[in-house]
């Protein structure tokens, strides 16, 4: 892999890990299920950036996929578990790209003198 | 050798994963510290649910307000994060519990539980029995219909044992019949034993010059993403509170911990008991259905060795003891082999740099050719 195509992987690993890290606390929040727990700085930038509806469009989906969460009171703790698993998977990735590139063990024999 | 066709499909599965994350984070070089690993898991989320548990099956106060195991175990599962470090002490028991047998299996099929490692083996089958025992208390501790039908099912398969049946039996209930002292029981059974585990891994590393004891970060932090993401489409759930009066009849199985009371109800207790005893003694007795030549242990040349330890540093099974030299030697220690625990290997022989240890009917020359042909292969 060339050193510009490598460079690419890692910042675009990192954006991504960085960016589901950025969803913990606001899975923790219910993904945007009641706005109002949301501090209201947040809510502005989130709003601003429009990220709101990407965690709106996240809520959705982990809803549509577990069939069974709709009811349960604790989803918020099981999507903050969810992304701290999905950005642990990503650093795990991360960490092997960078890791492959050092040279690997050689077996090297000792001659007596 | 019967487990070679097995061993080449371990040998290609490896080399494929190291094509993919290369060897330094390949899974199968670090499986003996997968078990390990989700012990230290379960360890920090049983403390945390150890926390608010309480072990009792009667209402501590009043019928209103009932204090017992179930009704804490549904405290945890509400009070934030309650739930999901519920889950995550269950799914990694039943992750130990893959594991262990995925670790068992590869020392099986790579021939390397026989002669010199017959202890880790022997060890390996107590531990796994010990950790299916604990998980199993585990699911008592949730006190709901199922774990009043596992309390009652096992106090009944107790009953068919001779001479031991009825203390046995004694001592699970901790009396005469279920009451809030079985409970407790059950707790000092899940957590006592729990820590019994690392006396028993010390056993079972005892003869190991350096086992590696925890997997990379980076298989870390995988195993525990799946763990965390698993929780998401799983939750754990309990069934209803367990009535004295009542029997259940039907519960759900978790295959990793609870197989034993599927086979309960597939034979009559004697047979059952025969069954699990029988493959208790199989699993211990196949390291002896393989008759191989005796290994030829390492010998010291006593006039040569210096006492620089290097040997003994390097042997992988501490089969190398450093003792103190004879009377009138120059040297302080003399290097000296346990038979019993070598495996003739030559890894001390290309540590000395005195030609002070050799394999019997092996010239040094040969060792090295040997050591080499493997290297290139």
């Amino acid at each position: 892999m060339s050193k510009v195509l490598w460079a690419i992987t890692i910042l675009i690993l990192s954006t991504v890990c960085v960016g589901v890290v950025v969803f913990m606390p606001l899975a923790e929040l219910g993904l945007l299920n009641s706005p109002n727990s949301v501090p209201l700085e947040s809510s502005t930038w989130l709003q601003f950036t429009g990220i709101q509806n990407l965690v709106k469009f996240g809520r959705i989906s982990l809803l549509t996929l577990t069939h069974g969460m709709q009811e349960s009171p604790n989803f918020q703790y099981y999507a903050y578990f969810f992304f701290l698993g999905i950005a642990l998977m990503l650093a795990s990735v991360a960490l092997i790209v960078i890791g492959h590139e050092e040279p690997q063990e050689k077996t090297v024999l000792p001659r007596k003198k | 050798m019967y487990t070679q066709p097995l061993n080449k499909v371990t040998l290609a599965l490896e080399q494929w994963i190291n094509a993919v994350v290369t060897s330094k984070y390949n899974p199968l070089y670090y499986h003996g510290a997968l078990p390990q690993f989700f012990l230290w898991v379960l360890f920090l989320s049983g403390l945390l649910l150890f926390a608010y548990y309480v072990p009792t099956i009667d209402n501590a106060y009043s019928a209103e307000k009932l204090i017992n195991a179930y009704t804490t175990v549904e405290y945890i599962t509400h009070i934030p994060f309650g739930a999901t470090i519920r889950g995550i002490h269950r799914y990694a028991g039943d992750a130990m519990v893959i594991a262990i047998l995925l670790h068992m299996l590869r020392v099986w099929f790579t021939d390397r539980y026989r002669q010199y490692r017959i202890v880790q083996w022997l060890s390996g089958i107590v531990l796994l029995l010990l950790v299916l025992f604990i998980g199993q208390t585990g699911y008592y501790l949730v006190w709901d219909e199922r774990s009043l039908a596992l309390t009652r099912m096992t106090a009944k398969s107790f009953d068919v044992l001779p001479i031991i049946g009825e203390p046995l039996k004694w001592w699970f209930l901790n009396g005469q019949e279920i009451t809030n002292y079985t409970l407790s029981n059950f707790l000092f059974i899940h957590i006592g034993l729990s820590f019994s585990l690392l006396f028993g891994l010390w056993i079972h590393y005892v003869r190991m010059q350096r086992p590696v004891l925890t997997p990379p970060p980076v298989i870390q932090f995988m195993l525990f993403a799946l763990l965390s993401i698993l929780l998401l489409w799983y939750p754990v759930t309990s069934g209803s509170m367990a009535t004295l009066t009542q029997q259940p009849t039907a519960f759900e199985v978790d295959w990793f911990f609870l197989w034993p009371y599927w086979l309960m109800t597939q034979m009559n207790l004697q047979a059952y008991w025969l069954t699990i005893v029988t493959g208790v003694i199989v699993l211990c007795m196949l390291p002896y259905f393989v008759h191989t030549k005796e290994v030829e242990a390492a010998e010291v040349v006593t006039k040569k060795c210096t006492g620089c330890s290097l040997c003994s540093r390097d042997c992988p099974y501490a089969a190398i003891e450093m003792v103190p030299a004879p009377a009138g030697s120059r040297f302080k220690l003399l290097a000296t082999v346990k038979s019993y625990r070598c495996s003739g290997c030559g890894v001390c022989v290309g540590a000395c740099a005195f030609d002070a240890i050799d394999l019997p009917n092996l010239l040094d020359t040969d060792l090295t050719a040997k050591i080499t042909a493997s290297a290139k292969g």
